[in-house]
């Protein structure tokens, strides 16, 4: 290499001339609003960079008068460093340095700016990590060359002392500009350090972190003696450079081990300079943050003395002047960061504040600790402090409570239980929830963060629950009293909000109830359920209800309230924001306590017939305050009472399915669909509420041939008229009715609500289950609930299978015929179909096999289809059909039905072996069943589907391996044939592969780990290594 | 301390440090007040300008003895209407699987990240629940409406 102009072939001089051009292009204004010259630019100076030509390129740049020219210059030598220093002799390498050296020198003492030393830097910095760089003592190097004012020889170096003889002969400029490329050379260091290497010895790194810490005390030791506390810095330049410094190569220092031949006693002197640094305006910041990294890192860098400097600063009138400024909303970053360092000290010695007998210091720390509470504005939103200082406090919590709980003796933790109840009504204030005014100005990100702020309080209460006990509910119960008596609603709301959050901690319990009995058998309270001349606003309201709905064990067990808090609820639907809640507390309520309730119920039919007009009576609410309503329903003490009630809401919902019907005839279908889920829904819920209370009991004695529908009051009585009207409503929506999945959901939860039933209006014939599956169209949506619901039926009758025979065959009939049409029209194949097909058939197998294994014969109805071209065919008989169905989908795309076949064929294998049926029809399929899984466990399937296919290989080995064995080995023979039949690319097995795997499958018998494991290794075996996954 | 409280302990620091906005993590606490760093309840919001947003969804995160050798399950509470959320709430994602792509430097964060982004990018390679994948194969705009729901009744405020 040489960088020699002189003598320079013409066109270097031109490529020289070109990138002059091409800078000044690049930071020319008017290039800056089109992105895509910039781009064309950016691309071809960097070709220039990497050129041959670059290394003459950059150190004329570098001697520009033009400072873009020099920051480019300085830039291009980093980049060719990087590309080519493998290529240069030691000689050039050694050259190159020099040159480097001799410019940095030359413009620090022009007064260059810090730009371009700072990227000039960066390129020294590169040559020092690169491999063989011929540089050791960096930074002493470059000190000498820049007190000698040119590059001296590291040579040279050994011979002067740094902190002595170089250091004190350099200006103030030059001090810098050796920190600038200090700091580099530490950040540097410090990403190299991260990456593996061969050897970290290589590059002398320990001699120069010395020195770094030399020139650090040097510096700081010479602003030290000029500045006096509280007296600014006059060049905040070098002092921040400084402590940056410091913080960069401590940094260096753990990140390559050298805590222990660079002990914390060799630094002490430094850093205490650091810490005194942290009172001088200017300086403050930097070095707080220092500071509280340090402790953070708990790094055993402070001696003692350390400590109680840093403790000397925080309660001194410098530092609390920061506490101060944050009080009166002055939230800077300085105050900031004193505060992290308040919390980050107080945080090393937290079980001292919190348990010892404190001197005058530590108690002045501690109230800061209370007071900082007290900054105004509102948490997170204005007030930055707060979200920290209560971070604080849960975490002093959380470590007093695994003292609290392994002493025995609690009497030393009083002052600690003072000082956590006191916080607690620190961040009490902090609570307090805008006005709506005030919200108004709020976006949505500070109604966030104030939630958040709101919930770690909420953490923090419950906390501190454990040490402080019911004390604590009892705070707030007298806030919440009086506030309600003065209707101060904001402290009302606060208050209320933290009993609700300790809930957990008290509801189960009753350790509370007697707070909780203050409030509430109040006469105000009384008052305000009753909507008697109190008035409360939308929030507090919004809270309350929240409240009331955690407090569920408080209010089953008294009973006297439940009126008025449900009066109450009730009057809370009316508010937007309440309505859900309040909807489901009074499900829950009327559900739980419904045999307290039943006085009630006038009053509450009042109010729900006040309520479904309004806007609030949605599906979602109206269905929870139905179910409740219901419930109390259902403890009435005769049918004819409970049809009396039903019968005046079911009139409701009838006409309004009809209003459906009739929008659904006018085209208004959205409309339609809309009113048409809110009936069904909230019949549906009626329904549900109507359940009887506990158990279910079914007759286990009745196993005859009995009617499934035997007469009763509800079908042949006078509540015959609910009934039908329930039917009705089924009927009106679901029949001709554009149903959509919501529609069908609703239905199914009616159907359902029923079954658990011996009687009641919600007992159907069971034929309706039947005639409302056939109804649904193939292909809708939701016939995995239909399907659902059909096997529910079976279910509820599985004491007795022979009574329903006729309705289940009716149900495999139509599974039979949406797969034999799915079969023969491949353009329906529905997946949905499939897989709800499926399953119904696997749930039924337990229960009611033997109605399946016997339809061996073709339906009448289906048995003759005519094709499209005229012609006839026979369809198979009912079990052959399903069974081939099951097996396609075994081996088809689609995953749902692939899983279901898979459970469905573990379910047929694990039938009794003794069924001759059973077994024929096994037996029959086991050929193409093997012949199935060993072609996808071959590396066909997905790596997903191999776990389902894998539970069916299972039980094929566990269960039928002596017949399994010829045609597992017949299949797996077939895969490596000379065929193309197998569709997955990749290597292919050598048939002793295959063997093995055969083997090893049989003598795992089955085992699950094992089979799995052996499956998975064969599956990326047949696809190739490249699918396994890495790591 | 063993392996996994050390890092769930390092894990909670990192996270109060620095976390994405709108989500939140924790450890539970139990009704006796202590922390239980094996089982944190988190918030998952939904990503602005997509289906999701406006929702905020819970997650709860339990991490086994084996942490982090092991991946922790992630489980939506109540049980989330989406095609790779199974009927239980458990999160089918390829990141929280042993033997897929779960690596030990993975953080809650990117896991928290991993699932937001699952929410509206669903993948339909593996399915969890039959409801939403149906739905979302079948009939989109029904899928849609059914997610708007769910968002309706998941409320970030």
């Amino acid at each position: 290499m040489s960088v020699d102009i002189p003598g320079q072939a013409p066109d270097v001089q031109l490529l020289i001339n070109e990138a002059k051009t091409l800078v000044s292009q690049l930071y020319d204004p008017g290039n800056t609003g089109n992105p895509a010259k910039i781009k064309a630019i950016q691309e071809h100076l960097q070709s220039l960079q990497k050129s041959p030509q670059a290394w003459l390129i950059a150190n004329h740049l570098l001697s520009d008068g033009n400072t873009d020219l020099r920051f480019f210059g300085a830039l291009t030598f980093t980049v060719k460093i990087n590309q080519d220093w493998q290529s240069l002799s030691s000689e050039e390498a050694r050259e190159l340095l020099g040159r480097l050296i001799e410019h940095y020198v030359f413009l620090v003492n022009g007064g260059e700016r810090p730009l371009v030393i700072r990227k000039l830097a960066s390129s020294l910095a590169t040559i020092f990590l690169k491999p063989n760089a011929p540089w050791t003592r960096a930074l002493c190097n470059l000190a000498a060359s820049l007190a000698d004012g040119k590059h001296v020889s590291e040579e040279y170096c050994k011979s002067i002392d740094l902190r002595d003889a170089v250091l004190p002969a350099m200006s103030e400029r030059q001090v810098t500009s050796l920190l600038y490329f200090s700091n580099i050379l530490a950040e540097e260091i410090h990403r190299w350090s991260s990456e593996p290497r061969r050897s970290r010895e290589e590059h002398h790194i320990y001699a120069n972190v010395k020195d770094a810490f030399v020139l650090v005390d040097f510096v700081l030791g010479h602003i030290m003696r000029q500045h006096a506390p509280g007296i600014p810095v006059s060049d905040e330049v070098l002092g921040t450079e400084v402590i940056n410094s410091y913080q960069a190569w401590m940094n260096v220092r753990s990140a390559i081990q050298l805590r222990d031949s660079l002990s914390a006693l060799d630094l002490a002197s430094t850093t205490t300079y650091i810490i005194q640094s942290m009172k001088i305006p200017g300086l403050s910041k930097p070095a707080t943050q220092v500071v509280v990294e340090l402790i953070d890192w708990r790094d055993s860098i402070f001696t003692q003395h350390h400590l109680t400097a840093i403790m000397d600063y925080v309660v001194s009138d410098l530092g609390t002047a920061h506490v101060a400024s944050l009080l009166e909303a002055d939230f800077e970053d300085e105050n900031m960061t004193f505060l992290e360092l308040l919390l980050a000290y107080a945080t090393l010695k937290q079980r001292d504040l919190l348990t010892k007998q404190l001197d005058s210091q530590h108690a002045k720390m501690l109230s800061l600790l209370h007071t900082l509470f007290k900054a105004p504005g509102y948490a997170a939103v204005d007030d930055p402090a707060s979200p920290l200082v209560l971070e604080w406090w849960t975490e002093v919590a959380d470590d007093l409570q695994d003292i609290y709980l392994n002493s025995e003796d609690q009497t030393g933790l009083e002052p600690a239980k003072h000082n956590l109840a006191q916080a607690a009504l620190d961040c009490f204030e902090k609570l307090k929830y805008p006005t709506p005014e005030e919200l108004q100005g709020w976006g949505d990100d500070d109604r966030s963060e104030f939630g958040a702020f709101r919930r770690d309080v909420c953490d923090f209460l419950l906390a501190i629950y454990p040490m402080l006990g019911v004390e604590l509910v009892r705070v707030f119960q007298e806030q919440a009293r009086l506030s309600l008596i003065q209707q101060e609603w904001r402290t009302f709301e606060a208050a209320i909000f933290c009993i609700a959050q300790l809930s957990e901690a008290v509801d189960e319990n009753q350790h509370a109830d007697e707070c909780l009995n203050s409030i509430f058998f109040c006469d105000e309270f009384a008052r305000l359920c009753e909507g008697n001349g109190v008035v409360i606003p939308d929030k507090p309201r919004q809270t309350l209800v929240d409240m009331l709905g955690k407090y569920q064990s408080y209010f089953e067990r008294t009973h006297a309230l439940l009126p008025r808090v449900l009066t109450f609820l009730f009057a809370s639907l009316d508010v937007g924001s309440c309505a859900p809640t309040a909807s489901k507390s009074i499900a829950h309520l009327c559900k739980s306590c419904r045999n307290a309730l039943t006085s009630e119920l006038p009053a509450f039919i009042d109010q729900f017939e006040h309520f479904r007009f309004k806007p609030t009576a949605t599906a979602h609410t109206m269905e929870k305050v139905l179910e409740g309503i219901a419930a109390i329903i259902q403890t009435l003490p005769t049918d004819e009472a409970r049809s009396q009630i039903l019968e005046r809401i079911l009139r409701f919902f009838h006409g309004q399915a009809e209003a459906a019907r009739d929008e659904a005839v006018r085209g208004l279908v959205e409309q339609a669909q809309i009113r048409g889920q809110f009936v069904l829904r909230c019949v549906a819920s009626i329904g549900k509420g109507l359940r009887t209370d506990g158990e279910v009991n079914l007759d286990s004695n009745d196993h005859g041939d009995g009617d499934p529908y035997p007469p009763t009051f509800w079908n042949t009585g006078s509540g015959a008229a609910s009934q039908s009207l329930i039917m009705q409503c089924m009927q009106l929506l679901i029949t001709d009715f554009p149903v959509d999945v919501t529609v069908i959901e609703a239905a199914c939860d009616i159907l359902k609500a029923g079954y658990t039933e011996r009687t009641g209006p919600y007992v159907f014939p069971p034929m309706m289950t039947v005639n409302f599956v056939k109804s649904i169209p193939l292909g809708s949506a939701g016939t995995d609930m239909v399907m659902g619901t059909a096997s529910a039926f079976l279910a509820s009758h599985s004491l007795h299978p022979q009574r329903i025979r006729d309705e289940t065959v009716a149900l495999i009939v139509h599974v039979y015929n949406t797969f034999c049409w799915m079969h023969e029209k491949p353009d329906y194949y529905d997946p949905e179909v499939a897989n709800s097909g499926i399953d119904f058939l696997t749930r039924l197998l337990p229960k009611y096999h033997p109605f399946l294994f016997a339809l061996t014969t073709t339906p009448q109805e289906a048995g003759q289809v005519t094709s499209t071209n005229g012609g006839g065919f026979q369809r198979p008989s009912v079990l052959e059909a399903v069974l081939n169905f099951t097996l396609l989908s075994l081996q088809g795309p689609e995953p749902l039905p692939l899983r279901s076949a898979s459970q469905f064929w573990v379910s047929v294998l694990n039938l009794p072996s003794d069924n001759g049926p059973i077994q024929n029809a096994i037996l029959q399929c086991l050929p193409a069943l093997c012949r199935i899984l060993m072609n996808q466990v071959a590396g066909r399937c997905a790596r997903s589907d191999l776990e389902h296919l894998c539970e069916v290989l299972r039980k094929v080995i566990f269960r039928q391996q002596g017949a399994a064995r010829p045609h597992l080995a017949a299949a797996l023979a077939e895969l490596g044939g000379t065929d193309n039949s197998s569709q997955h690319q990749g290597p292919s097995t050598s048939p002793e592969d295959r063997q093995r795997f055969l083997a090893s499958l049989l003598a795992a018998r089955g085992a699950r780990a094992q089979t799995s494991q052996l499956t998975r290794t064969f599956w990326v075996k047949c696809r190739g290594v490249s699918f396994d996954y890495v790591g | 301390m063993s392996l996994c409280q050390n890092r769930l302990t390092e894990e909670r620091k990192q996270w109060r440090r620095d976390h994405p906005f709108g989500f939140y993590a924790k450890p539970h606490r139990t009704p006796q007040g202590t922390l239980d760093l094996k089982r944190w309840e988190c918030g998952i919001p939904g990503k602005t300008q997509t289906l999701w947003e406006g929702g905020l969804f819970k997650l709860d995160v339990t991490f086994p003895d084996e942490y982090p050798t092991k991946p922790p399950k992630c489980k939506f509470v109540p049980p989330l209407f989406h095609p790779n959320v199974y009927p239980s709430g458990t999160v089918c994602l390829s990141i929280l699987n042993e033997e897929e792509a779960w690596k030990p430097a993975i953080t809650i964060k990117q896991i928290l990240l991993g699932i937001q982004d699952l929410l509206d990018d669903p993948n339909p390679e593996s399915p969890a629940q039959a409801e939403a994948y149906n739905l979302f194969k079948k009939d989109r705009p029904a899928y849609e409406k059914r997610v708007r729901q769910v968002v309706r009744e998941n409320p970030a405020l």
